[in-house]
């Protein structure tokens, strides 16, 4: 028996859905120091045309350390709406990490201070569903910051509300500032037509 | 700080090129990648010569030296990472695939990241690594330092992403 993809649940397109399915939405590359960055007002701007958002960034903070943790939140909200799991190697120990109940989701890992001149820590954090109002959001992010100590990151989050996504604030971890040079980028991958 | 929206939006993730190998060969080169980018990925899939798995290293604009690496891998039995001086993602004798993001290649302010994963019949695999070098990449040289070559069909793409 043939197996097509209708029986198998799935779409099929007899022509790609659209050339430019992956747009750039916003950039912010920082010329000084900055606490946090913000993209807001997205299901309000992008909900009728994007499924899903990607954030592309390369940052380096202001923590006396070689690399440090950063942060995401969701509507700038700062109540313990938050979970998290990471799975995460340092040098040559592979480690996994979980937590419920926070204030923030940890989705990466950045350079910082005493890391080597012009080392910049790197990260891809996809936003799933943003303007989704009948499921809770997950994010996913692959981060690496490699100085001294050098990590690589996988991580999933949770905001546990099934609110549209407005805005996403990524901010460093015990108030470390991001540092100049620092860039971070939002992209939509677009709806189907 | 200055946030600068586009609108409309910019439509990116833009193939600049791709090599498909016609016969084996030990190294390929993206050569003259142009700087209208941010970002690029490199996206292989192929196989190699070797009979298990081959570790395929990265020489941006030439230099096999500047590089660090952290990785982890895990195939069904054991988990591990490691770190090298070595800049390489990890293709298989058999069918196997390997995404790259080069992370502000075109910049001169900061040293290169990559954010490698690597899919093979063996294990999964990801790294981070770092070129030492503010200077802005323009040219990409893989090959396998043991000697082993990319199969016939081997197939190597790089896309741009503005920011």
């Amino acid at each position: 028996m043939a197996f097509s993809l209708a029986l198998l649940g799935a779409s099929t397109y007899e022509a790609p859905v659209a050339l430019d399915s992956y747009d750039l939405l916003a950039t912010e590359i920082l010329t000084g120091t900055q606490a946090s960055i913000v993209f807001d007002n997205l299901t309000s701007t992008y909900g009728a045309d994007y499924q899903h958002l990607q954030i592309r960034m390369t940052s380096r903070d202001t923590k006396s350390d070689t690399t440090a943790n950063f942060l995401l939140r969701i509507n700038e909200v700062t109540t313990n709406s938050y979970a998290h799991h990471r799975l995460y190697a340092s040098l040559s120990s592979l480690n996994s990490y979980a937590s419920t109940s926070t204030s923030a989701i940890i989705a990466g890992v950045t350079t910082s201070a005493n890391a080597p001149s012009s080392a910049f820590g790197s990260t891809v954090i996809d936003v799933l569903d943003f303007a989704s109002t009948s499921k809770t959001t997950t994010t996913r992010s692959f981060s690496g910051a490699v100085a001294a100590n050098n990590y690589l990151v996988f991580s999933s989050g949770l905001y546990n509300s099934t609110d549209a996504v407005a805005s996403v604030t990524i901010l460093g971890e015990s108030s470390n500032s991001f540092v100049a040079g620092s860039r971070f980028s939002l992209y939509g991958i677009r709806k189907a037509a | 700080m200055t946030q600068t929206v586009y609108d409309p939006p910019v439509a990116t993730y833009i193939p600049l090129q791709t090599i498909t190998l016609g016969s084996s060969a030990s190294s390929v080169t993206f050569a003259s990648i142009p700087q209208t980018y941010r970002d690029l990925v490199l996206v292989v899939s192929g196989g190699v010569s070797a009979p298990s798995t081959v570790s395929v290293e990265i020489y941006p604009n030439g230099d096999s030296s500047n590089g660090s690496l952290v990785w982890m891998q895990g195939n069904g039995s054991s988990a591990s990472s490691s770190t090298s001086s070595r800049i390489f993602f990890v293709l298989a004798a058999n069918n196997s695939s390997s995404i790259i993001q080069f992370m502000d290649y075109s910049a001169t302010d900061k040293h290169k990241t990559m954010l490698i994963r690597d899919n093979n019949p063996d294990d999964v695999r990801g790294g981070a690594a770092r070129w030492a070098s503010t200077t802005a990449i323009s040219s990409l040289t893989l090959t396998d330092a043991s000697g082993q070559t990319f199969d016939a069909g081997t197939v190597f793409s790089i896309y741009g992403i503005a920011s």
